[in-house]
């Protein structure tokens, strides 16, 4: 029987995950469950681990939004140097550069290096612009991954896979997965058994957030259908610079917020983009949060013993 | 097909019709040999009165045919609003996800923009689609690339959009006005 209890939370009631939005998000997994933290505060599960989600870093970005998206990241790495327990590994979803330069990408590389954990990265729009910076990427990150640049991996019983979702935008600029992508996904999944927790992340929601806006990914269906038998399942994304959260039946469904610039909430700002909050409050704006997260009963239910 | 096509004039009867053409030059000529023209030579009351029929019938056709003619472009895109430059720079910060004013970013650099052909700074690499889309950017070229890029030139990076026809034209003509 896995954990009820992780870092004095009760599952089995309210799990309350805190969220240091503005530099990363620590995620603990036990029992197959992610649960998202404070950083600097996450104690890792005792049967467990915790990994680190850093995303939208924008490196190169230098606008009123934020001056120094550099100064940001670096505060990021040192909240992630400073955690007690230290994490399995970072992933980082997407958007590491602002303009998918070279220099912009080894500073990014120099900064979250310091945290000396190994990184899993995931594509985003500003990273791969068009086929010369495609490459450029793969080159530099798609080393072990397979032609398009996604990929799988496994950590404590759990399966994580990093998928591309930002090579062939679609209406509005709407991720896709492409059918070779969705295939792959197929074969790679299909050995699994449903019990294993599955982690799966890209930079643009595999949720239809706003569609309008392009915040959600076209063919995200068919991969959820692939995803569908398993008991739990964990999405996380970034592209929005915002927390939401949606629970669809075993499925998960987490969006990060930048280190860079907050976006305004759908349906509030005539475009998506960089938001422009009062001088001295971009701290705030990517300061901590608390979400309080009431798990259903099937949530609850699917939860595994297997890797406690 | 161009994205960019005016609307059709209307046909020449029409014109007519409706008393919106200014006098074709050819009845100046008809009229100087007009033989009621001339006997009206001698008359300078009626002559001067006829001149000012013919001034206030040409200024009211050339007033009808500018209103017609705003009217027909409203209808083609949705230029003919006001552009607020003031707003239209609040509203650019969203732009500044890929944009600049000075400086090539995910996007080109904006300066200069109004009035300039598409994908024609040297400096930046801008997409096979945009290159040969053969665009000029003014109000009505950039309205529609604002209402939907990808409609203008399938393929270019661009897919940032505003719908509301009033946002788009402040953000025109703050480009227009304020990013000579």
């Amino acid at each position: 029987m896995s954990h009820d209890h992780e870092g004095g939370f009760d599952r089995r009631q309210t799990l309350k995950c805190m969220l240091w939005a503005g530099t990363g998000v620590v995620w603990t997994v036990a029992g197959g469950v992610p649960a998202s933290r404070l950083i600097g505060s996450a104690k890792a599960a005792e049967s467990g681990f915790s990994f680190v989600q850093m995303s939208d870093c924008h490196i190169g970005f230098a606008k009123p939004a934020n001056p120094d998206a550099r100064a940001t990241l670096n505060i990021a790495i040192d909240k992630v140097i400073a955690m007690p327990d230290k994490p399995a590994f970072m992933i980082h979803t997407g958007d590491i550069s602002h303009s998918a330069k070279p220099n912009e990408f080894d500073d990014a590389q120099q900064m979250i290096g310091r945290a000396k954990l190994d990184v899993h990265y995931a594509p985003g729009e500003h990273d791969i612009l068009d086929p010369k910076t495609r490459d450029a990427y793969l080159e530099r990150f798609g080393k072990g991954a397979t032609g398009g640049g996604w990929y799988a991996f496994d950590q404590g019983g759990v399966h994580f896979v990093s998928l591309n979702n930002v090579v062939d935008l679609k209406k509005n600029g709407l991720g896709s997965l492409g059918a070779d992508q969705l295939e792959w996904l197929e074969d790679d999944l299909k050995g699994k058994s449903a019990s294993t927790p599955i982690v799966i992340f890209s930079h643009i929601p595999l949720w239809m957030i706003a569609p309008e806006w392009g915040w959600g990914t076209e063919d995200s269906a068919q991969a959820l259908a692939y995803l569908s038998r398993f008991g739990s399942v964990t999405v996380l994304n970034g592209h929005i610079h915002q927390l939401m959260q949606k629970v669809e039946g075993n499925v998960t469904f987490h969006t990060a917020r930048s280190t860079a610039f907050p976006q305004p909430a759908p349906g509030t700002a005539p475009a998506p983009g960089p938001k422009l909050v009062p001088a001295g409050e971009l701290r705030k704006w990517l300061g901590v949060r608390e979400v309080v997260y009431a798990p259903t009963p099937t949530n609850l239910a699917v939860t595994d013993s297997d890797l406690a | 097909m161009s994205l960019f096509r005016l609307p059709e004039p209307l046909p020449r009867d029409a014109c007519r019709e409706t008393g919106v053409l200014p006098p074709h030059p050819s009845r100046g000529r008809d009229l100087s040999t007009n033989p009621r023209a001339r006997t009206r030579v001698d008359d300078s009351h009626e002559r001067s009165d006829a001149s000012l029929r013919r001034k206030e019938k040409y200024v009211a056709a050339v007033m009808l045919a500018a209103a017609i003619s705003a009217a027909l472009a409203q209808t083609a895109w949705a230029g003919g609003l006001t552009g607020d430059a003031a707003r239209g720079e609040t509203l650019y910060e969203a732009c500044q996800d890929c944009h600049s004013l000075d400086k090539n970013d995910v996007g080109p650099r904006h300066r200069g923009v109004f009035g300039r052909k598409a994908a024609s700074l040297p400096d930046y690499d801008y997409s096979d689609a945009l290159k040969s889309a053969n665009i000029v950017w003014n109000e009505e070229t950039l309205d529609k690339w604002l209402t939907d890029p990808q409609a203008v030139a399938p393929g270019a990076k661009m897919f940032f959009h505003l719908d509301n026809p009033q946002d788009r034209a402040d953000v025109i003509a703050y480009l227009k006005e304020r990013a000579k």
